[in-house]
């Protein structure tokens, strides 16, 4: 599991890109770099998880923890890109509340005006 | 005579506390070192076998010292001995047939297999350890401690049903000897049978430990101003029962259910969890049975939502964990929910149950490799 983050000219968003099996072995390899970039972010955070292959409960419970974080400090967690099997996931999940999820980075966007 | 330095005396208004203490020479205790062969990996993963001044030999049959049951291991593979007045054991192959590799290397006549390197044979993979007794002997208490738990969790698992107007089987195979996923079913009255499933989120002993807590709720009724005959009223309890704030940030997904026979009527609620399957007794049709709520534990909806379907004479429902369709196949490839389904409308095998059948193909489809997550599979057939 990689995780990269791309700095913005937009001071209020921040990037974050995953790659990988989002399983228990890659929350265990980012899970602390993913909360420092996203929760410790103090702004409000887009995820590229196109890159993403699977991913399972203790991906869910990573990406929910920080959206919940996030949510403390009145900052918003968006997802885009997911492939078919994560996208399946997470609109079975259901916690689009949450964790909203849009099919690319404009859209993501727009969830975060909205 | 005392080895410590002198102290110079104290004025009567210094105010300095000084502690004194003597120098403690500790006599360690002797640490015994063990080398080991362990089967890390391949259907015996788990078997520990001393090596020490005899050789080890591994093969098929007794009188191996390690017998592997795989049929691509010959009856007598390799022989392991220590070298003398070394840390490396060495490996001699016996003429196998598919051969011995330590770290990939084939071994031809004898090799050396220092500590820590791999050596695989069939599909077995086995290391050299090289360890203090001690550390061993704890973790085979733990071993034992975790195999008891496995024993107790899957001791509250109600047991197949093989009378009556509803029928039961399934196959529980947790990851790591204990996990995360369990169910409960039973009749509420005499004509309203309540079947509950659930998946806890990981694996292993945090997440088994918490699926016994929601089980015994489930299976003692607890959960307080609850009707256990309303799916929704026992996903909304549930969710006020196991908030994942109060729970080490566990969750759970859940689906559960209500048939009643007076009414061939099964009303169901689903939270988080991929949908139950109904398939009719000619195994034309199956249909997706969900709707859509968060996952236990992790938010307060206002309300759970749930459904109804009519259950033809004969129905059989199939509800099972993520565990089992969240594997890789044989050429690597991530397969899904829709990978799966296909297999329920296959015929039945005689004298197979429908779990086994199922939970068999998918093994299959991934060449025999072991699940990375728990894999949970019930069947309910309702004949009236």
């Amino acid at each position: 599991m990689d995780l990269r983050i791309n700095s913005q000219a937009d001071p209020s968003v921040q990037l974050v890109v995953l790659q990988g099996r989002l399983d228990t072995a890659g929350v265990d390899a980012v899970e602390t770099r993913f909360a420092a970039a996203t929760a410790g972010a103090g702004r409000d955070v887009l995820v590229d998880v196109a890159g993403v292959e699977i991913l399972t409960s203790m991906g869910i419970r990573m990406l929910l923890s920080t959206a919940r974080a996030m949510s403390g400090r009145h900052k918003r967690l968006v997802l885009f890109g997911a492939r078919d099997l994560v996208r399946d996931v997470l609109d079975i999940a259901a916690i689009d509340s949450l964790v909203p999820h849009a099919a690319d980075e404009a859209q993501a966007r727009a969830l975060l005006q909205g | 005579m005392s080895d410590l330095p002198a102290l110079e005396p104290l004025d009567d208004d210094d105010t300095r506390t000084i502690f004194v203490t003597t120098q403690r020479t500790v006599q360690a205790a002797p640490i015994e070192w063990v080398h080991y062969v362990l089967v890390a990996e391949g259907p015996e993963r788990g078997l520990r076998v001393p090596l020490g001044a005899n050789p080890v030999h591994i093969g098929r049959r007794a009188p191996c010292e390690l017998v592997l049951a795989d049929a691509e291991v010959s009856a007598r593979h390799c022989e392991l001995r220590l070298a003398e007045g070394e840390l490396d054991a060495i490996v001699n192959d016996l003429g196998s047939t598919n051969g011995s590799y330590v770290d990939g290397r084939r071994v031809t006549g004898s090799l050396r297999w220092p500590p820590g390197a791999s050596l695989q044979i069939g599909r077995h993979v086995l290391k050299h350890e090289y360890r203090p007794l001690r550390e061993v002997q704890r973790s085979a208490e733990l071993d034992r401690d975790v195999r008891q738990a496995s024993r107790y969790l899957q001791s509250l698992l109600p047991p197949p049903l093989i009378t009556g107007p509803v029928r039961s089987d399934w196959v529980f195979v947790p990851s790591a000897q204990v996990g995360g996923d369990a169910f409960s079913y039973g009749w509420l009255d005499d004509h309203r049978f309540a079947i509950a499933f659930f998946d806890v989120c990981g694996h292993g002993i945090a997440a088994a430990v918490h699926s016994v807590a929601v089980l015994s709720a489930l299976r003692q009724r607890t959960l307080p101003g609850v009707d256990f005959a309303d799916p929704a009223q026992v996903l909304a309890g549930l969710n006020d029962a196991f908030p994942m704030d109060a729970h080490a940030g566990m969750y759970f997904t859940a689906w559960g259910g209500v048939y009643d026979r007076t009414t061939r009527q099964l009303s169901y609620a689903s939270a988080g969890h991929h949908p139950a399957f109904l398939v009719e007794a000619g195994r034309r049709s199956v249909r997706a049975l969900a709707t859509r709520n968060p996952m236990i534990g992790a938010m307060r909806p206002e309300r759970f939502a749930t459904a109804r379907v009519d259950v033809p004479a004969g129905s059989s429902l199939h509800v099972f964990s993520d565990g089992v369709f969240e594997v890789r196949d044989t050429d690597g490839r991530q397969l899904g929910l829709d990978d799966f389904t296909p297999a329920l409308l296959e015929p039945a095998l005689p004298g197979v149950t429908e779990p086994q059948r199922l939970f068999d193909k998918v093994r299959r489809a991934c060449g025999g490799a072991e699940f990375d997550d728990d894999v949970s599979l019930l069947t309910l057939t309702f004949l009236a």
